[in-house]
């Protein structure tokens, strides 16, 4: 098999790492790996042009997102379970991080995806924006406004502290 | 809070990478060239397949498609029984994603029909995966004790399962992860229903 290699080091070096984004993204671990897994066998299906490209993680963290975002709208009955109800089981993660989990679920997709992109994956703002196909302004206008309803919960994000304030969803 | 929120995220992420579960890269291969195999039209490439049991006695639709199982069954024109008319038995339908979850776990239609022959309730099986999680999270591979969360507890109370149940669970040869596979499939009741044996 042409390439089995090549592929089979880069799901080792970077499967696990784009777990982690997603999962951020979705605050679902079962989803997050189902969602890399199908991307990477998207990806391995036209390797030879994958590969070329300049980041090829960028494109399979946009196929795992897409995914994971299809399967929310073919089911929008369990995507409102989702958001409102249903929380995936998280054995294991300490409190803070389970409400961090809790509070990237709170606020809109676009600004969970743009706040995990920027702090987590150290994309600048002009990358998420190619990543995403929204301009620089919006994408600039979607972390101010996810920081500013993650503040509560971050102390770096809040510059006009309101403790115990709840965290709601701005809009996107 | 004294960790930055970058730190936050990054452990958030650490978890993820300890506590994911993916396939090896060559399985992942495996499974796009059986799905390429199918797309041609070969039907018989599927026998052989690890889906094999469960796509014989339930069918299997939408290859390659990560769906909901819910929509799928509500979407088949099988899984509504017409007023009047005699249904086959075995037509309720596995998506591509529930065919993958069960034959990532080696499930097979005997373990299935162990499930079915308690008259499980797809809640109760959701349930049960979370009981046999918690169950391997106390014994711990190194041993070491760990306590249920709340949730943990609560649904498996929630899932309401009899003595006998649990009883005639003991005898099935059941590991966690196909317990956890079968779970993660979410079967609704139809497919349940659907199973032979």
């Amino acid at each position: 098999m042409p390439n089995a290699d090549d592929f089979d080091m880069f799901y080792a070096a970077t499967s696990r790492r784009l777990v982690g984004q997603i999962f951020a993204m979705t605050g679902d671990l079962s989803e997050a790996e189902d969602a890399v897994q199908e991307a990477f066998m998207r990806a391995w299906r036209r390797w030879p042009r994958i590969r070329a490209y300049d980041d090829p993680e960028a494109w399979l963290r946009v196929v795992a997102h897409r995914i994971t975002v299809n399967s929310w709208r073919k089911a929008r009955n369990r995507l409102t379970a989702h958001r409102v109800g249903r929380h995936p089981e998280l054995p294991g993660l300490s409190p803070d991080l389970v409400a961090l989990v809790s509070a990237l679920r709170k606020i809109p997709e676009p600004q969970r995806r743009a706040i995990v992109l920027h702090h987590l994956a150290g994309l600048s703002i002009d990358e998420i924006a190619r990543e995403t196909g929204a301009p620089t302004g919006t994408v600039k206008a979607r972390l101010a406004r996810g920081r500013k309803a993650l503040a509560p919960l971050v102390s770096e994000f809040d510059d006009s502290p309101q403790p115990g304030a709840p965290i709601t969803a701005a809009r996107d | 809070m004294p960790e930055t929120f970058t730190a936050q995220l990054t452990g958030l992420a650490g978890y993820a990478d300890r506590n994911a579960t993916l396939a090896p890269a060559e399985a992942l291969r495996n499974t796009v060239a059986r799905r390429t195999r199918r797309r041609r039209g070969g039907a018989a490439a599927l026998l052989g397949g690890g889906a094999l049991a469960i796509a014989i006695s339930l069918g299997v639709t939408n290859a390659g498609v990560v769906t909901p199982p819910h929509e799928t069954a509500s979407k088949s024109p099988q899984s509504a029984p017409k007023p009047g008319s005699a249904q086959p038995t075995t037509s309720a339908r596995l998506t591509a994603y529930q065919t993958t979850v069960l034959a990532k776990a080696h499930v097979t239609k005997a373990n299935l029909a162990v499930l079915k022959k308690l008259h499980l309730t797809p809640l109760q099986i959701k349930a049960l995966g979370a009981a046999y999680r918690a169950a391997q999270q106390i014994a711990g591979p190194d041993g070491s004790d760990k306590q249920l969360t709340v949730a943990e507890i609560a649904s498996v109370v929630k899932a309401q399962l009899t003595v006998a149940q649990i009883a005639a669970l003991g005898y099935a040869t059941m590991t966690v992860a196909q317990i956890e596979a079968i779970a993660r499939a979410d079967l609704t009741a139809a497919q349940l229903a659907a199973l032979e044996g």
